[in-house]
């Protein structure tokens, strides 16, 4: 190695982490944002080319046009005077004109619990009725009307984090609360009194932090009359994005609103895609993820096996769990113990693993506090290959001490460790706007017994919507356990030996993949997973917190000292 | 998935197509941006929050031309530009790497590389800020020379001259470091 490649080897080896803090910010942030977006809060901006680079602008406007959604729907008693006055009139309708010609319309009612959105003339159309939890929108490009019935309501998320800037704002505050600062950083605010259209106005002035790349300024008038918001400016100043912009909102509050979809302009002959959940897909979701709740505490042994290789020719792990807490470790051996001689015929499998562990040295991979997750990112030089050969030989000396990585629980879906990630796969709690979840009660193939849940993006370009397809054969006689699972069409898992917990709960004993694809250039035909579970075994809570150095607990007598 | 069908997806609402594409990409972009903002790591974490939120927003109208790590990369440069310029503007100069939580190959090894790192980090922030942008963008940000070329509009050859320039000067202020000489041989 060169000095020079040495050096840039050196400058290479430095690296910046994020925190936990950061990371939480960001993907709570984001969460929300896409909730947002979802809800169809995109007002004028997502129309607009000028503010395509006016992020900070297009989310300012949501919140404060968010503000009245809330306020539709849930009034108190702080401004129930002019919630009282409002609600006479059902409808509110937001107007702007981003572009010369591209006109935005929003309306929100207030009884009805409806919203809805429409762009002229590019003929985008949406509308959520909460109520009925149905969610409709037209897409002009692809001339589909998608709608769906068991929209989860995610329209209402964000309503929450308007509720104080609302009632901030009818009280007529000096300042308008923004104290979900999370959505929308602590702006500069001004409030005065302007004459315009030869009247008087209260004017709240809002700026975003300088240090913003897309610095904008809102400005909300308001009827000191009725203390009813009736414009809304919002204005991006020269700097990243090019050029200053600016919009004007109207603000009107009609007797009239959408009925439907199509008032807003959809054509009654577009196709219509109906990506509704069918009811049973839905109550087999909740069944698999309560069984995966409800499992036994336990400890085990889980052993990966490839190809043709018997059942004691392979790479053990340990797992334990203890309610939302879970572990994982590798048994690895070290050369000097090496690969296990056959064992008898008639052998007890478990038994035989449980003495096989004791010469073996354990790795721990993946630790929960049922918060966190850590992840054991430390590897031996070279070893990279190696985890992809069992049993893995490697010598516990070589290894590194455990470097953790840690990132936020997931609280999706109760089943992080085998075998229960495979019985109840997570897979299920696939979510997304164009996401649909059907059942086949008698499905043509599959395991007997079984219905056949499809998990499917009809979102994705009509030639990725089979890759992105899942499909679960599911025992809905035996605790909605998944017998098998098929991704797109070259990837299977077949789960059999199916056993039940000391709480009656299946649970599989092997788990075999049949993947056809290549991956790193090896053909991974054919790895089997084999589980030994134990209900009766301590579980202390020191076992679900990351530990400084590898755990030896399994040291090999000869290898001791 | 693959980067293209993972954008679409989180233009589709899907939050763990984001976390993958979060968690993938979220340790080089902040110390790309670090880097680049010459040790100013609070700044850095605002861009890669306006960077990953801006991927939210406009996943629906996001093209890629390259990988995604490229696009992430060069958003975050952008930004990191911007930033820059603001500061030039004013007269702060936030930039320090007294705070930074340096990583290393295991945590045993942090006391003693730290120092050697902060030196590093330090000498790195000294380069002109093209010399500085083309090093941190190749070795930290995974970018070709003929990348980065593209990024800046200029030919492959300009690029690589600033990387050997860079990295001689580099070598240079290293050389005359008190606590990097009594360390290295």
């Amino acid at each position: 190695m060169t000095i020079e490649h040495e050096f840039e080897q050196q400058l290479q080896n430095v690296r910046i982490d994020t925190s936990a803090e950061l990371d939480d910010r960001i993907l709570g942030d984001a969460q929300k944002r896409q909730a947002a977006r979802l809800a169809g809060i995109r007002f004028p901006f997502a129309f607009n080319g000028r503010f395509r680079n006016g992020v900070a602008v297009g989310a300012a406007v949501a919140v404060i046009i968010g503000v009245f959604l809330v306020w539709a729907f849930d009034p108190n008693d702080s401004w129930a005077q002019v919630a009282s006055a409002v609600k006479l009139r059902p409808w509110i309708q937001i107007t702007g004109e981003p572009e010369v010609g591209q006109i935005v319309e929003q309306w929100f009612s207030i009884d009805k619990m409806v919203m809805a959105t429409r762009s002229k003339p590019a003929g985008y159309a949406e509308l959520h009725d909460l109520r009925n939890h149905s969610h409709a929108w037209y897409e002009p490009g692809e001339k589909i009307l998608y709608v769906r019935t068991d929209d989860p309501g995610s329209v209402g998320q964000e309503f929450d984090f308007m509720k104080a800037l609302l009632e901030s704002l009818f009280r007529g505050d000096e300042r308008l609360d923004f104290e979900h600062k999370e959505l929308v950083e602590q702006p500069k605010q001004e409030r005065r009194m302007v004459e315009a259209g030869g009247r008087s106005w209260i004017e709240y002035t809002i700026t975003f932090p300088d240090d913003r790349v897309d610095t904008a300024t809102i400005r909300i008038r308001v009827d000191p009359d009725t203390m009813l918001p009736r414009s809304l400016i919002a204005e991006s100043k020269p700097g990243y994005a090019g050029a200053p912009a600016r919009m004007e909102a109207r603000i009107d509050y009609p007797e009239q609103g959408p009925a439907d979809i199509y008032e807003l302009g959809v054509p009654r002959e577009a196709k219509v895609v109906d990506l509704s959940s069918n009811g049973n897909a839905l109550t087999i979701i909740k069944l698999a993820r309560q069984s995966a709740a409800e499992f036994d505490d336990h400890s085990g042994i889980g052993v990966i096996t490839e190809g043709d290789a018997p059942w004691y020719r392979g790479t053990p792990f340990r797992i334990w769990r203890k309610g939302a807490k879970w572990r994982m470790d590798y048994g690895i051996a070290d050369p000097l113990v090496g690969e296990p001689e056959p064992p008898a015929a008639e052998v007890d499998r478990h038994a035989w693993w449980k003495a096989r562990c004791e010469r073996l040295w354990f790795l721990p991979s993946e630790v929960s506090d049922g918060k966190h997750v850590w992840s054991n990112i430390a590897l031996a030089e070279g070893s990279e290959q190696a985890r992809y050969q069992h049993p893995i030989i490697w010598p516990h000396v070589d290894w590194p001490p455990p470097n953790w990585e840690s990132r936020k629980s997931s609280d999706n879906w109760p089943a992080e460790t085998g075998p229960l990630t495979f019985g109840y796969p997570p897979q299920l709690a696939r979510q997304g706007r164009t996401v649909e979840k059907n059942v086949q009660e008698h499905p043509a193939e599959g395991p007997q017994g079984c219905v056949l849940l499809t998990i499917r993006d009809a979102g994705l370009p009509p030639e990725k919507i089979l890759s992105g397809t899942e499909k679960f054969w599911i025992d809905p006689n035996r605790g909605c356990i998944t017998v098998k699972y098929q991704a797109a069409t070259d990837f299977f898992r077949i789960n059999s030996d199916l056993k039940r917990s000391p709480k009656s709960i299946w649970y599989p004993a092997r788990v075999q993949n049949v993947d056809l694809r290549a991956l790193d250039g090896k053909d991974r035909t054919g790895l089997t997973l084999w589980f030994y579970l134990e209900f009766d075994a301590e579980l202390p809570d020191e076992l679900f917190t990351p530990a400084d150095r590898i755990i030896l607990s399994q040291m090999p007598s000869h290898l001791e000292n | 998935m693959d980067d293209a069908e993972l954008i679409q997806a989180i233009a589709g609402g899907n939050h763990a197509a984001f976390e993958q594409v979060y968690r993938a990409h979220k340790d080089r972009l902040l110390t790309v941006t670090t880097l680049l903002l010459g040790g100013d790591l609070a700044a850095a974490e605002d861009v890669l929050h306006e960077v990953y939120l801006r991927v939210v927003e406009t996943a629906h109208v996001i093209e890629l031309r390259g990988s995604l790590q490229s696009y992430l990369v060069s958003a975050c440069l952008n930004r990191a530009r911007d930033v820059l310029r603001r500061r030039r503007r004013s007269t702060s100069d936030n930039g320090s790497f007294d705070r930074l939580p340096v990583e290393s190959s295991t945590p045993l090894h942090v006391l003693e590389r730290a120092e050697e790192v902060h030196a590093l980090l330090t000498a790195l922030a000294g380069l002109a800020e093209e010399q500085r942008e083309v090093v941190t963008l190749h070795l930290h940000g995974g970018m070709t020379f003929r990348e980065i070329a593209e990024l800046h509009g200029i030919s492959i050859n300009t690029i690589q001259s600033r990387y050997r320039y860079a990295l001689a000067a580099l070598r240079s202020r290293l050389a005359h470091d008190p606590q990097l000489k009594e360390r290295k041989p």
